[in-house]
């Protein structure tokens, strides 16, 4: 099981003729991702590959109308037509990996995206999805070396830093357990999927028994995580590390991290976070690799 | 990027956002010893009467702190903007200054259009009171402050702006004069790519009219690229002005947009920072402090740099003053290059060749080669270092340096 992801996932990436997409093309393959497509505008014909490169999504769907996932690699001025092409065929699976995309965009794409129940986005400034036991991975999620950090496990994974999401799996692996489904959403001001929208899917998740967050400051998503925790209540055991509590007592206006790592105006601030979440149940690590034992403690020793 | 008030109002005056008349006057025109004529003109041309000379900086609350002063004469004039002109003023040096016509008003409101991250939706909010801290209204009277989502596709409608100013009390004309405001604004953040746009205080005159008193604007510098019209020159946002080494690492990504590494944030500590990655730098941070160490500096580079940029880098990070230790640390990387950015590392080193303790701990692709690199680096130059891929998580790294660092400072003081 897992979320998101399984071995029913067939992708194409938008813009695969670039360098990087290419690139990661090749990690997805050679990891076991089925990628049966890939559009760039004007190159229709070529190969990536061995993948197919079509014109227009319409194409490569009417050539392959299993896909049923889209990972957008276009330029950052080019990503709402990019999704808003894949909204219009709903596809179900989203996923950014784009950085820099401008707000007024993001903001527009997940407006229109809510016209669409059935499609989920994730991103921008995502570095992925994995699915270890489908053995599927969308994006550059744990780069050439993939096996070393990510094996099938419990433990369901969301990050705001695509960075640290492999460095928080590392960790739980560490620790002894693997993962259900891993994912960088990126810290952008406003995302396809925060925190709240993905929880839940790993409360429904049955391989999922706990589920380890990696939180940065600025906006307003793990307060907004904690208020539905106190809400609807906390299913499976959630461990969080809140990065940047440092920057509480750093000059006001620094920017540092992410694009979505800034304390604006008091906004965001990470030991407002950590008090939120703490009083909604969930485990806080103080210094990130605390989580391991934290593990340990909600889960005991995973089968084998 | 934050944009200066004088910057915000002319782009108003573009939409038709009415303002008052005024002159921006810089440092540039300043330094004539006895009367400027170009003052006297720029009282004259805004009345005659009494103009307001407002300090031009990116801080918030300028004008409780002396930012914000009345001349009544051309004389008081030039006496005032040489007493602000070039003087530092809240962590900023005034460069220039904003001189306005005054304006006569019966009522302060308040009025800004950004993004509520946590809806994911624009939102218009309405003050009946403005020229207050407006954080401080939403908190303790959340119901003077008229708020309303809207969509960003359609965008903002003007039975939208009318709702949201009849919530807190706006009738009559009242409505139709500020709902026409609001559009404005929002039509101001879709053609500049803002993320926030704020009147406060927003006055109505003595004849019925509204008039934006300040402008704060703050645009997205992720659509920068599709804005080159909008060339406002670079500004730093630290709250003081940037030290040497801030300058000098602010030219290491000039001119060449391969990764990013020169992100450097001075601080007064003694352990320095070469950390990657913009969540694994933060999360170091917090150990180094979490263990009781102190950072000499922040920084960041990531998104693959060639090794000539983490060379200079690393020239900037490791010869501060007064350093204890080194901490070179960041996740496993999913894309940088332990390699490359390691051969540009060992270069800086090799020059420095630093007294103090260092602690690596790094993954990720040519992560073997780097990290030989280095314990080859340590043993030609008798460096005092400790070397660790992935088999030790990466905040433990922080605790060593730390202590490393303690045991060290007793050292050389004995």
């Amino acid at each position: 099981m897992g979320i998101l992801i399984s071995e029913h996932t067939r992708v194409l990436v938008q813009g695969i003729t670039g360098r990087e997409a290419s690139k990661v093309t090749r990690e997805m393959l050679d990891y076991g991702t089925k990628v049966v497509a890939g559009v760039t505008p004007g190159k229709g014909g070529q190969e990536v590959h061995g993948v197919p490169v079509y014109n227009t999504l319409k194409e490569a769907l009417s050539e392959h109308p299993e896909i049923n996932a889209v990972l957008t690699y276009v330029p950052p001025l080019a990503v709402k037509d990019a999704v808003f092409e894949a909204l219009e065929y709903n596809i179900p699976f989203i996923n950014i990996i784009t950085e820099r995309v401008p707000l007024l965009d993001a903001a527009q794409i997940y407006s229109y995206a809510r016209t669409k129940p059935a499609t989920r986005i994730v991103g921008p400034t995502s570095v992925g999805v994995i699915n270890p036991g489908a053995r599927v991975k969308v994006g550059p999620i744990g780069g050439v070396n993939v096996d070393r950090v990510y094996r099938p496990g419990c433990v369901g994974v969301i990050s705001k830093s695509g960075g640290m999401t492999t460095e928080t799996s590392w960790i739980i692996r560490q620790a002894g357990f693997g993962i259900s489904t891993a994912m960088g959403i990126g810290g952008d001001f406003i995302k396809g999927s925060a925190f709240v929208d993905l929880v839940p899917l790993f409360f429904n998740d049955p391989q999922t028994k706990a589920i380890v967050i990696f939180g940065e400051p600025g906006g307003g998503d793990e307060e907004a995580l904690a208020e539905y925790l106190e809400k609807y209540g906390m299913r499976k055991p959630i461990i969080a590390f809140i990065a940047g509590r440092f920057v509480d007592h750093m000059p006001q206006g620094v920017q540092f991290g992410h694009a979505g790592a800034i304390v604006e105006r008091g906004m965001g601030s990470p030991a407002k976070k950590i008090g939120a979440l703490r009083r909604a149940g969930v485990l806080i690590a103080e210094v990130q690799h605390e989580i391991g034992a934290l593990l340990k403690d909600v889960l005991g020793a995973e089968p084998a | 990027m934050r944009l200066y008030e004088y910057e915000g109002k002319k782009l108003f005056a573009q939409v038709g956002i009415p303002i008052p008349r005024s002159a921006y006057f810089t440092k540039a025109e300043t330094g004539a010893i006895g009367a400027d004529p170009q003052l006297e003109r720029i009282f004259d041309d805004l009345g005659g009467r009494g103009v307001v000379v407002k300090a031009q900086v990116l801080a918030g609350k300028r004008g409780k702190a002396g930012g914000i002063r009345f001349a009544h004469s051309p004389e008081e004039l030039q006496e005032l903007v040489e007493g602000m002109i070039g003087t530092q003023f809240l962590g900023e040096e005034i460069t220039g200054v904003l001189i306005e016509e005054k304006v006569e008003f019966v009522s302060e409101h308040y009025i800004s259009v950004t993004y509520d991250t946590v809806r994911r939706q624009p939102v218009l909010a309405i003050g009946r009171e403005g020229g207050i801290d407006v954080e401080e209204l939403a908190r303790e009277h959340p119901e003077k402050l008229g708020l309303r989502h809207f969509g960003p596709i359609v965008g903002l409608l003007p039975w939208v702006a009318r709702d949201a100013a009849a919530e807190v009390g706006f009738t009559g004309r009242e409505l139709h004069k500020l709902a026409a405001i609001a559009v404005k604004m929002w039509e101001l953040m879709v053609r500049t790519d803002a993320r926030l746009v704020e009147i406060n205080p927003l006055v109505k005159t003595p004849n019925g009219e509204y008039m934006a008193l300040d402008a704060a604007i703050i645009l997205d510098s992720d659509a920068q690229m599709r804005h080159p019209e909008l060339n406002f020159p670079p500004r730093q946002a630290t709250g003081r002005p940037l030290t040497e080494r801030e300058l000098i690492a602010q030219a290491i990504d000039e001119g060449d947009y391969r990764g990013v590494a020169g992100k450097y944030v001075e601080l007064d500590g003694d352990i320095a920072m070469l950390t990657s990655g913009g969540g694994g730098s933060i999360t170091l941070m917090d150990a180094i402090e979490a263990y009781g160490g102190r950072p000499a500096n922040y920084t960041e580079y990531g998104g693959n740099p060639p090794a000539e940029k983490v060379y200079r880098l690393t020239k900037v990070v490791a010869t501060k003053p007064g350093l204890h230790g080194l901490l070179i640390a960041g996740g496993i990387a999913n894309n940088t290059r332990v390699d490359v950015t390691f051969e540009g590392i060992a270069r800086a080193l090799e020059e420095i060749r630093p007294p103090y303790p260092i602690v690596i701990r790094r993954a990720g692709p040519g992560e073997e080669e780097g990290l030989r690199l280095m314990r080859e680096l340590a043993e030609r130059l008798g460096l005092d270092m400790e070397v660790h891929g992935a088999e030790l998580p990466m905040t433990e790294a922080a605790r060593i340096i730390v202590e490393k660092a303690a045991a060290y400072r007793q050292r050389v003081e004995g």
